[in-house]
């Protein structure tokens, strides 16, 4: 079965890219878990299994999406459940330079912070994030290039 | 590798190397959709399409449901339905028709018992509710019922039943007997005469009867006959025209009205105005208000247009040119009512709506206000008409 060894191979990688979009365990949890049960109540007409796995990180970049969106309107008026892997108060799994990273890619556009993580965390191609995010690979290529210097530009700022 | 990259790639791998690396079993699925349930994409449309039904039946309700305040006095128009008694012909047995005002289309009808025929019929103001006339086809009855009809919202007839208190003693003879108060609280009537059980010539039995209970009170005169009964809006008094004798030339025309107490008794009578000698037919209508009556003097068709050159006389119906409209206080004549284009009114049907403003003859309704007149059709063979 095609989807219980992709959940089983990838489960933990595709958790931790969610943590990395998302900010805390348990939202990334949830969002796996909640593709997960989908693709199995409707299982995705693929004319090749080999694109399940790009298939699953384009389900999961989305409920990622929609899990900040819902955040947003939540969080205006409660805190949230955990801190976020860049806030302060995690600064016993993080260091402060790593932190402050983590900051500024979160202040970075949706698309770029979405580009930024497929390419630096997971190591996809240009092919891989383009089939991932559904966008052209020249499109990846320079919304990374961008994502870059934001990023450089947003650590300078909080250094300085 | 730039140092920006380097730096990112090791921020994001130490964040993600927070999760610990344990792989729960695949969640369960979830039971899948029956077979009877509509397909994910059918959805949508079925939700939109009960709700379409929905929105069209409370439309649809609503509509029906406001139609008939919309078409009495509040609005200024006509009443929506006509009441029409019909003696049995060739099309079919002596029956009571409900036709829409604004067609002339039959809407509904109901046959009058075996062996019986509707005559007069009276409506409330409302326009949906009907007292009519019962009676026995045969020459020596000397009883007759009033029957009450209900429409429904559709303008259907909804329910029918005698009134209670059983046959009222005499014989309908005149048209225009039989008048209902504006809320159908009270019913007045008059009939002829009857003497050991048979009906006899001359003198009536005038009556007021209570819809609810069927108790009333009468007042019998010997002679005379009575018609063309209407109420006050108020239920207070009546006024109606008064006939003596065979004959105009031997005889007297009067309209008459007469108080009525709370409790339904028969009160003060008092002559309004003595109409010319040469009426043969006259009919006159109050006003809801009470103050004013219009007036309707028939005379025969040959005394206003008399052929040239002939001494008969035309067999043609007495008609009326004009209206009059009298003071209920003291008859004095306070105005003329000219019918469009010269009309003229047969003179067996005058009655006006709950609002005062529209009248109804057997030639047409016209609106009193405006002037304007409107064929209503099926008129021509009626017994009588209300609306």
């Amino acid at each position: 079965m095609p989807l219980a060894a992709l959940y089983r191979d990838h489960r933990n990688g595709l958790v931790r890219m969610a943590l990395l979009l998302v900010g805390d365990q348990a939202t990334a949890e949830d969002t796996v878990q909640d593709v997960f049960l989908r693709l199995q109540d409707r299982a995705p007409a693929l004319d090749d299994d080999t694109k399940l796995l790009a298939y699953v990180r384009s389900c999961v970049l989305n409920g990622c999406r929609m899990a900040l969106r819902r955040r947003r309107l939540a969080w205006t008026h409660t805190e949230p459940p955990r801190p976020p892997v860049w806030s302060a108060e995690s600064a016993v799994l993080l260091s402060e330079e790593r932190r402050e990273v983590l900051r500024a890619l979160r202040r970075l556009p949706r698309r770029q912070r979405e580009a930024l993580v497929l390419r630096y965390y997971l190591e996809l191609s240009d092919d891989e994030v383009s089939a991932a995010m559904g966008i052209r690979p020249g499109t990846v290529r320079s919304t990374i290039a961008r994502g870059l210097a934001a990023l450089e530009r947003e650590m300078g700022e909080e250094d300085g | 590798m730039s140092d920006i990259e380097n730096r990112l790639r090791d921020a994001l791998h130490a964040a993600a190397d927070t999760v610990p690396d344990r792989t729960p079993p695949l969640p369960v699925a979830r039971p899948s959709r029956p077979r009877w349930a509509l397909p994910r994409f059918a959805v949508p449309i079925a939700a939109t399409l009960a709700l379409l039904v929905v929105l069209t039946g409370v439309l649809a309700v609503e509509r029906l449901r406001e139609r008939p305040p919309r078409l009495t006095e509040r609005s200024g128009a006509m009443p929506a339905y006509l009441f029409v008694s019909l003696p049995a012909d060739r099309s079919g047995p002596a029956r009571l028709q409900i036709r829409a005002t604004a067609t002339g289309r039959v809407v509904d009808e109901v046959a009058a018992p075996t062996g019986s025929e509707y005559l007069d019929v009276a409506v409330t103001a409302d326009n949906r509710t009907a007292f009519v006339v019962v009676q026995p086809r045969r020459a020596t009855a000397c009883t007759f019922g009033i029957e009450r009809i209900t429409l429904g919202i559709d303008g259907r007839i909804a329910a029918r039943s005698a009134l209670p208190g059983g046959p009222l003693m005499g014989v309908i003879r005149e048209d225009g007997t039989l008048a209902v108060t504006p809320d159908g609280r009270r019913l007045v009537y008059s009939a002829a005469r009857c003497v050991g059980g048979r009906p006899v010539d001359g003198g009536m039995t005038l009556g007021v009867l209570d819809t609810g209970g069927g108790t009333g009170s009468t007042r019998s005169f010997a002679r005379g006959a009575a018609r063309s009964f209407s109420w006050r809006a108020d239920g207070r008094g009546f006024a109606f025209v008064w006939i003596t004798g065979a004959s105009p030339s031997t005889g007297r025309v009067e309209i008459r009205t007469f108080a009525v107490g709370e409790d339904g008794t028969i009160g003060a009578g008092r002559m309004i105005r003595r109409l010319r000698a040469d009426s043969v037919l006259t009919l006159a209508a109050l006003l809801p208000a009470g103050d004013r009556i219009v007036v309707s003097e028939s005379k025969p068709a040959a005394a206003i247009a008399p052929p040239p050159g002939t001494g008969n006389a035309p067999a043609r119906p007495p008609v009326a040119t004009e209206l009059s409209v009298i003071r209920a206080a003291d008859g004095a004549r306070v105005d003329t009512v000219r019918l469009p284009g010269g009309s003229a009114i047969a003179p067996s049907l005058l009655k006006l709506d709950a609002s005062g403003r529209h009248l109804l003859t057997a030639t047409g309704a016209y609106d009193l206000r405006t002037g304007r007149a409107r064929p209503v059709g099926g008129g021509s063979t009626a017994l009588d008409a209300d609306w």
